[in-house]
């Protein structure tokens, strides 16, 4: 097992680097909460590929943050596809907020429950997303698209669901 | 304390400090099991709670973080819980913002006891990735609850396990104190009624038994030393009662022989009165005409002178002679007789100084016999009666002078010591001294012997050899005799004599 350093403390970064960070380390800390089938897999070998789709704002922050670490076994990867198509294979797919919801919706398996979707946007959870950031009095929170859950194939650990907020987005 | 009340209390002591030791022991044990179960009761909570944190940490979701940690409040005893995040900084806590602060964070995993509170931290982690650190803080009251229903408990059995000694105890002691009391009773019963037939029952066979054994055999031994005391007693009673008897009947016999004794002296006392009276009466009776005829005798001779003839006057001058012998005659019996009855005046006698007072007083026949005495050795001092010893020394030396044809007389006077042996006669060793007297007169024939110890018994004519009674050796005879001692004598015709004697027959001369 990886010697695991996480996150640095928080409260050494700037303000706004430091959103991102812990939007980071979140995002490593859905592995942990979050179970894929193997389907989710395109091969049984296949590393776990935490994908940032569109712009990436995390600087190389997620890249340490990930770095020697495993999901279930496979080694997790950093992946920047640029479009939803070539988000294929991908588990965990991360949109920013400047892009486009819309983005998502191509993601292959998204819909079908097999990626778990995470974005900033407001519109996001009603395009897929399972997990939304808001930052609230200066804390990162968590939103939960509560019909994408009732859909997905992925196991989402309680502890995660209890500290977010169950949101039920509006139809399109 | 009597025994039962020291076996009784034997008993508790050992029963109690056991039982004691043992609950306190136990107490012990329990108060650090309770202390262990509590930090196993705070581990597994930490665990728990740190399991249900993990996302709120990951997540950074104190509020969360806080109400897992409320869910705390259940346990009572647990006074504090923080979390801190993986910097070391509080993240979340339980209990008032005024209480007590948190135990700062520590690493690794661990428990302690610091002061009233125990102590348990733990970090949180998220597959191997420490996200943070749980502090867990209780007071103690669990243990102390726990120890407290422990010693309740402990003190309720105790005291039944007690109260159960106590009643077996009472009932037990008895295997040792009833015995015990029973020889204490008998012993008492003896002491009070002197009964020593009283014995004690042996019931068991431990040193108890032995001591029973012990008493009844000491009991029977002073049972059977009194009987043998009361035995002897009676035994010294009736032999003294014998004794007394015999020692009564004895005196009897004593008294009657004393009296008898008494009665046979007065009389012989009487007799010899009598007889002395008589003597002496007879002798001045006697005597009294004949000293008439003795007188008229010479009356006749004197104023008839002129119309005597020779013959005549040879006749008066007969009878005076006669007259004259047989005064002498009387006086000597009288003499004799006196000698036979009267006391002897027995006291140390220097035999030197009798024999030198009977030579002085035979002075003058001595010199006319041209005789010399000689003595042969210093005489001893004896027990007799001084008179009569120079009577018969007199007596003695006088027959050894008379009895003599020589012109120059030899007489030794001496004492052979005790024990000597005399031709004829040997004395025995006891009779003392031999006295003797020895002469180289004429002798006596062996034939005649015992017969100059008689009466008036002359062996020569009445005017041969200076007359005499004949009553000399008879005189010598009866005091040696009354002395308790001997008289014999050795001779050869014609060369002398020699008269033995001894004062003594064994014991002190008698005087009686």
């Amino acid at each position: 097992m990886a010697l695991a350093v996480g996150p640095p403390p928080l409260a050494a970064q700037p303000p706004q680097a430091r959103e991102h960070d812990v939007k980071a380390a979140f995002l490593f800390h859905f592995t942990r909460f979050v179970e894929w089938p193997a389907a989710a897999y395109p091969a049984p070998d296949a590393p776990f590929a935490l994908c940032v789709l569109g712009s990436d704002p995390f600087g190389g922050r997620l890249d340490d943050v990930v770095r020697g670490e495993r999901v279930a076994g496979r080694p997790m990867v950093v992946r920047r596809p640029a479009t939803a198509a070539q988000a294929a294979g991908c588990q965990l797919v991360f949109v920013a907020e400047g892009e486009d919801p819309a983005l998502i919706e191509g993601v292959p398996g998204l819909r079908e429950g097999l990626v778990l979707g995470v974005g900033e946007a407001p519109g996001l959870l009603a395009r897929g997303a399972l997990i939304r950031f808001v930052v609230r009095d200066g804390r990162v929170r968590l939103q939960v698209n509560v019909q994408a859950l009732a859909h997905t194939k992925l196991t989402v650990s309680s502890k995660l669901l209890r500290l977010a907020e169950q949101v039920t987005p509006a139809p399109r | 304390m009597r025994l039962r009340g020291k076996l009784v209390a034997i008993v508790m002591a050992a029963t109690g400090t056991a039982l004691l030791l043992a609950a306190l022991l136990l107490a012990a044990l329990e108060w650090q099991r309770s202390r262990r179960e509590l930090l196993a009761d705070l581990e597994a909570l930490a665990a728990i709670v740190a399991d249900n944190t993990t996302a709120a940490l990951a997540f950074d979701d104190p509020e969360t973080a806080a109400e897992v940690l409320r869910s705390l409040r259940s346990k009572r005893h647990v006074v504090g819980a923080c979390i801190y995040d993986a910097a070391g900084a509080p993240f979340a806590r339980l209990g008032r913002p005024d209480g007590p602060r948190c135990p700062p964070p520590r690493s690794g995993t661990g428990s302690a006891f610091e002061g009233a509170s125990a102590v348990f931290w733990r970090p949180i982690a998220l597959e191997a990735q420490p996200l943070g650190t749980i502090v867990l803080r209780s007071d103690l009251s669990p243990v102390a609850d726990r120890l407290r229903a422990q010693l309740l408990g402990l003190v309720g059995a105790l005291a039944a396990a007690a109260l159960a000694a106590l009643l077996l105890s009472l009932r037990l002691q008895r295997v040792v104190s009833e015995p015990v009391g029973e020889l204490a009773g008998v012993a008492a019963a003896v002491r009070e009624g002197g009964d020593y037939s009283l014995r004690a029952a042996r019931r068991s066979a431990d040193e108890l038994g032995d001591l029973v054994g012990a008493f009844n055999q000491m009991l029977e031994q002073i049972q059977a030393r009194d009987a043998a005391l009361l035995a002897a007693k009676a035994g010294l009673e009736s032999r003294v009662e014998e004794r007394t008897r015999e020692l009564a009947a004895e005196l009897g016999e004593r008294r009657r022989a004393e009296a008898e004794l008494e009665l046979r002296n007065r009389e012989l006392r009487e007799s010899n009165r009598e007889l002395d009276d008589f003597a002496y009466v007879a002798s001045h009776d006697l005597k009294e005409p004949l000293r008439g005829i003795h007188n008229y005798a010479g009356f006749l001779l004197e104023d008839y002178a002129g119309r005597l003839d020779e013959p005549g006057q040879a006749k008066l001058e007969t009878l005076m002679r006669l007259t004259r012998r047989m005064e002498g005659l009387i006086d000597t019996l009288l003499h004799y007789s006196r000698v036979g009855r009267v006391d002897l005046a027995i006291e140390p006698v220097d035999l030197g100084e009798v024999v030198e007072d009977a030579i002085d007083s035979l002075g003058p026949l001595l010199a006319e016999a041209s005789a010399v005495v000689t003595v042969a050795g210093p005489l001893p001092t004896v027990r007799c009666d001084r008179a009569r010893i120079d009577e018969v020394f007199r007596n003695l030396i006088a027959n050894a002078v008379k009895y003599n044809d020589r012109a120059e007389k030899h007489v030794e006077v001496g004492a052979l010591p005790a024990g000597t042996a005399a031709a004829g006669v040997s004395p025995a060793p006891a009779e003392g001294p031999v006295f003797y007297v020895r002469d180289d007169g004429i002798g006596i024939p062996s034939k005649h012997q015992q017969v100059v110890f008689e009466i008036f018994k002359r062996l020569h004519g009445r005017d041969s050899y200076g007359g005499g009674t004949g009553a000399g050796l008879t005189i010598v005879k009866k005091v040696v005799e009354r002395h308790g001692g001997r008289v014999w004598l050795e001779s050869e015709p014609g060369r002398g004599s020699t008269f033995y004697f001894t004062l003594h027959g064994g014991e002190e001369g008698n005087d009686g």
